[in-house]
């Protein structure tokens, strides 16, 4: 087929990956038949653009391609369906008319007004449907992404609006590049072509990680005598981080004038009257002129002191280390001294790392904030804290989207994304009855009473994304969580496991129907990008809002008219549109394209020399950032007193899991209920050919890599296991069935599980589970299907990590580190 | 005839298939089970109105019916990404990725073997590609040939019997020939994110890439026809 015989249309990837790559739709008869993206240029002369970095050229990735597939797939959801059995069985799902789906959840939302004239709130978790524009319902906080990171930044440099960590391109102005458990190659594919260039001009790359990745085998160098990757065991960074933090301060490689300077908490006794910029985000009161003096024993230089104290000697220290770690001693040492004395050194890890989404990670994400403050590489040009903000600094401004004509929202009652099904069960998400109820009546002027409990009897997953069935921990609980449920709506594309579990699915349309509208801010180089939807919605599909606005008119409520006529709200907001006048210094030639332009190209950036990128941290002046000391926290004052910390750790240090390496070095492994040992660690990364739980019915991505649990052959040898022998991976939570993949690039003691796969109940096999489906903190044994999907909330933990807080954004994910074993036969 | 060829970077590749899957997303209307099962017919029948239609069927105990879907997919990978792993464990391991679509050899084993003349090497780039007019046997002889396996058969021919008219065509990467037209370059090499695959004039890749290797990890240059010719594969390599 002819190039010429298609209309090509560019768009921006919408995808859960945030990185917005170029896509070109090559359409004919109203199809999208090819796809090309942004290296489609004629060949001539193409050698700059092909190779520039800024301007970049955003090429998708092997999940861009796969739209084709994804799209026009036979399993998308073409009409409504109605459950007709029971939950979760694809056989019972009928399809039913727009009206009758229309008019059943219509009828629901009337009989949830009992309720909520009861309750004084509806008792409805809503993503994304109308019910937070009836009145209050409920809500999740927590961030399955970057709870944990976030929740340090907040306790440490303070609110995360202000604060931003260095862009990706300074890692240019670097003189050592750390990589702390990032793959950019499955997850921001582009990022690691930055980095090739990085690393192509001699700037040295060390990775440190629970396991090989391509990344590793593509950028890897070290630097003087540190090697280029570094294998910690999972969930053991911060130990690391810990004995790196102690060579330096032992050595006195540390910046004593920064930290003086800028820090609290790392000396004894420091006191502080805070010139903070920041308000309490409880009470509203600005901490300015609070006095703050840190309790004795929680001092950073104290907890070293602990550390050397309970270890006998600074050699005692880094045996600890290299024990916990598996990290040889000289590697430590060495890395510490080359991070410490190399200015500047950046730390490359953003929030999709495994290491940050632990039960530690908040505590994780701390000490590199400290590792990074006590250095004073934290807030230089180079340096950072870890964190790595999408753009470049700069931005094109122009009149937000409403996506509703009036429609206002009530603020929800929010509860634990983690611990959802112990809400649903019991009313309590893991804060005291106290607790939720001084929350609930701070924020939403609700009073629940003595004995405070929420009451969740409906989910309606709509306009949003996230697929929380399957995305959170412990699939055996919510399917008994659920079943207490008393609606489930889902809007949806294809048949995805929250969508299974729904009692009506309304089939949505995807990003490349029947839209067009602004986009901005992706992984890389500031920019403005256009998503545009050229072909006509497939079969019954209609765009969320739109169903939102049916639902809401059947209920006689208005202001949920649609603009629809897209094309002149963006000329408007084109007319409008100026860029930051800042960067017109920069680069004094830039234009705006004209709006024919914006629309065809899809795509305008702002590129930035290395030299001026902005560097957020380096314009607090000392004292005055947005936390209660107003300074970088080592130990946070405004935490203690809050007192949810779950862990109950209120500074920077290293925190063991619970269950995990150090279980595995002291005993072999834990003692499940079930009097069975789980040896092995289990991890949990982004596989490149997923994103998240999207793609995992699209057989194109799973060709290319079947789903499979890896592990090394020192296990599979004593297991009696071949490289494709179908295996079972479990422990007290449930059981996966799934094909083994024998491989050297898994350390010895892991298993490398990747997450996204669609949770699917075997029809014949089951197994005995063990934990507490009643909230009475006893386990009892639930015998559940064996999950012949291999999705790895199977055997997930639901904990809270991090900051058990709805006031921040503190509330992390618990997704790998934790122990299972693995086995031919089918375990009971 | 300029001949055109392929430069591969060992070193920047990061095995993320991307290159597989722009080749499927260009190519895919020519698979070869596209008139079996064409990419846009089970939109216009019933045959997945609801759930019950595909899911759960009799033998899955439950999984994802991948079987069912995948007969719209481009099964041929007509490039094809192998990753060599070295070491006993991490940290000392690494794996090497090797990219190969078609080499568009001097001397094609596969034109040389071919009983029907199907695959031949045309006149203006010394691109190795199918020719329409002629008959695929299926016979495999092509694919027996090559040693980088890069004719393609979307399902294993040897589980067709003899004479069977079902049975799989021989369908290979044509080095976009259609784009090479518009002047555009080949929908791997625009596709790949590290900037690791390139394709030109042979003579101009060597000029451009002046330390170029003509082996790489994985990759055996020297190898012959039926008849004794050296096959001479069109591609110049970075190696690791």
């Amino acid at each position: 087929m002819k190039y010429k015989e298609c209309n090509v249309v560019c768009t921006m990837h919408k995808m859960h990956c945030s990185s917005a790559c170029l896509l070109k739709l090559h359409i004919r008869d109203g199809k999208i038949v090819k796809i090309t993206s942004a290296g489609d240029i004629p060949r001539e002369n193409s050698w700059k653009s092909d190779n520039s970095i800024a301007p970049i050229q955003r090429r998708a990735c092997a999940r861009g391609y796969a739209e084709l597939n994804h799209l026009y797939s036979p399993d998308r959801v073409k009409y409504p369906l109605k459950q007709t059995i029971e939950r979760g069985n694809p056989r019972g799902f009928k399809r039913i008319t727009w009206d009758e789906a229309i008019e059943t959840i219509a009828q629901w939302y009337r009989s949830m007004e009992v309720r909520k004239d009861e309750l004084g709130y509806y008792p409805i978790l809503d993503k994304g449907g109308i019910t937070p524009y009836l009145g209050t319902c409920i809500s999740t906080f927590g961030n399955p992404s970057g709870g944990n990171v976030n929740g340090a930044i907040h306790v440490a440099l303070g609110d995360k609006g202000k604060v931003k960590g260095n862009s990706p391109m300074d890692i240019f102005n670097s003189k050592y590049i750390i990589v702390w458990s990032n793959d950019p190659t499955a997850t921001l594919p582009y990022l690691s072509y930055i980095l090739i260039k990085a690393k192509e001009n001699g700037i040295p790359i060390t990775f440190v990680d629970a396991r090989y990745t391509e990344s590793i085998g593509a950028l890897a160098t070290g630097k003087n005598g540190v090697p280029g990757f570094i294998l910690v065991r999972p969930g053991t960074d911060g130990a690391l981080m810990a004995a790196m933090a102690y060579i330096i301060y032992k050595r006195n490689l540390h910046d004593e004038e920064f930290i003086k300077e800028y820090c609290f908490g790392f000396y004894p006794n420091d006191t502080v009257t805070s010139h903070s910029t920041g308000f309490d985000p409880v009470t509203d009161e600005p901490y300015k002129g609070k006095t703050y003096k840190i309790p004795k024993g929680e001092s950073f230089i104290e907890y070293l002191e602990t550390l050397e104290k309970e270890n006998g000697s600074y050699e005692g220290v880094l045996k600890w280390a290299s024990c916990i770690t598996g990290v040889p001693i000289e590697v430590i040492e060495k890395f510490a001294i080359e991070y410490a004395t190399v200015k500047p050194s950046f730390i490359f890890s953003k929030y999709n790392g495994g290491a940050q989404r632990t039960h530690n990670g908040l505590y994780y994400s701390w000490m590199m904030i400290a590792l990074s403050a006590m250095t004073g590489n934290i807030n230089k040009r180079g340096g950072g804290f870890g964190e790595l903000r999408g753009d470049d600094g700069y931005e094109v401004k122009f009149p937000q989207f409403e996506k509703y004509k009036s429609a206002k929202k009530y603020k929800p009652i929010l509860v634990s994304q983690f611990a959802l099904n112990d809400a649903i069960i019991s009313g309590l998400d893991g804060r005291t009855s106290a607790q939720l109820r001084e929350d609930v009546l701070n924020m939403n002027n609700i009073d629940l009473g003595e004995n405070a409990r929420l009451y969740i009897e409906a989910y309606i997953r709509g306009d949003t994304s996230g697929n929380i069935f399957n995305q959170t921990q412990n699939i055996n609980k919510r399917r008994i969580a659920w079943s207490k449920l008393k609606h489930i709506v889902s809007y949806e594309r294809n048949l995805s496991p929250t969508a299974m579990w729904s009692d009506i699915v309304l089939p949505s349309q995807s990003i490349f129907e029947n839209r067009c509208n602004f986009e901005k801010h992706s992984s890389a180089v500031s920019d403005v990008f256009v998503l545009n939807g050229p072909v006509d919605a497939m079969f019954e599909a209609k765009p969320d809002a739109e169903i939102n606005r049916l639902i809401a008119k059947k209920l006689n409520i208005d202001g949920f008219e649609i603009n629809t006529d897209y094309i002149s709200f963006m000329k408007y907001q084109w007319s409008k549109a100026e860029i930051n006048p800042e960067y017109k210094e920069i680069n004094s030639d830039i234009k705006l394209p004209d709006f024919d332009e914006i629309i065809r190209e899809a795509n305008f950036q702002l590129p930035v020399p290395k030299e001026k990128l902005p560097i957020v941290l380096g314009d607090f002046k000392p004292g005055e950032f947005t936390t209660e000391t107003g300074r970088i926290n080592f130990y946070s004052p405004f935490l203690a007193q809050r007192g949810r910390a779950v862990l109950k750790i209120n500074k920077a240090q290293y925190v063991p899991l619970a269950n995990g390496a150090e279980k595995v070095i002291l005993d072999g492994g834990v003692t499940g209920r079930k009097g069975i040992k789980y040896r092995l660690q289990f991890i949990t990364p982004h596989p490149f050919n997923k994103a998240n739980a999207t793609y995992d019915n699209v057989p194109t991505l799973r060709n290319l890599k079947p789903h499979s649990v890896e592990m090394h052959p020192e296990d599979a040898k004593i297991r009696n296991i071949d490289n494709g022998d179908m295996v079972y991976v479990y422990n007290d939570y449930g059981c996966v069935k799934l094909p083994a993949r024998i491989t050297a690039t898994v350390s010895p003691g892991v298993v490398v599980i990747p997450q996204g796969s669609w949770y699917r109940p075997s029809l014949s096999e089951t197994y005995e589970a063990y934990f507490d489906s009643d909230c009475d903190g006893i386990a009892e044994k639930h015998i559940v299907p064996v999950d012949v999907g291999g999705c790895v909330n199977t055997l997930t933990e639901d904990l809270n990590s991090g900051i058990l807080d709805p006031y921040i954004d503190g509330l992390g994910l618990n997704a790998g580190g934790a122990l299972c074993e693995v086995s031919k036969e089918k375990p009971i | 005839m300029m001949q055109w060829g392929f430069y591969f970077d060992q070193t920047r590749c990061i095995n993320c298939m991307t290159c597989v899957l722009a080749c499927k997303a260009w190519n895919h209307e020519r698979r070869g089970d596209s008139s079996i099962h064409p990419f846009f017919t089970w939109e216009k029948d019933d045959r997945y109105n609801e759930p019950s239609d595909y899911e759960n069927l009799p033998g899955s105990d439950g999984g994802i019916n991948y079987s069912e879907f995948n007969k719209y997919c481009m099964k041929e990978n007509w490039r094809r990404v192998e990753s060599f792993e070295y070491g006993v464990k991490p940290p000392e391991v690494y794996t090497i990725n090797l990219s190969i679509s078609c080499n568009h050899c001097d001397n094609p084993a596969c034109v040389e073997i071919c009983p029907t003349k199907y695959i031949y090497k045309e006149e203006k780039y010394g691109i190795v590609t199918i020719d329409e007019s002629k008959i695929c046997l299926s016979c495999g002889a092509c694919k027996k040939a090559c040693p980088w396996d890069s004719p393609q058969f979307y399902d294993d021919i040897g589980l067709y019997k003899k004479n069977d008219p079902n049975t799989p065509k021989m369908t290979k990467c044509d080095l976009c020939i259609d784009r090479l037209e518009e002047g555009l370059k080949p929908a791997c090499v625009t596709a790949c994110i590290v900037r690791a695959l390139d394709a030109g004039p042979i003579d101009e890749l060597k000029s451009r890439y002046p330390k170029y290797s003509e082996e790489a990890l994985g990759f055996k240059r020297e190898s012959f026809t039926k008849s004794g010719l050296r096959i001479g594969p069109n591609i110049i390599f970075k190696k690791r």
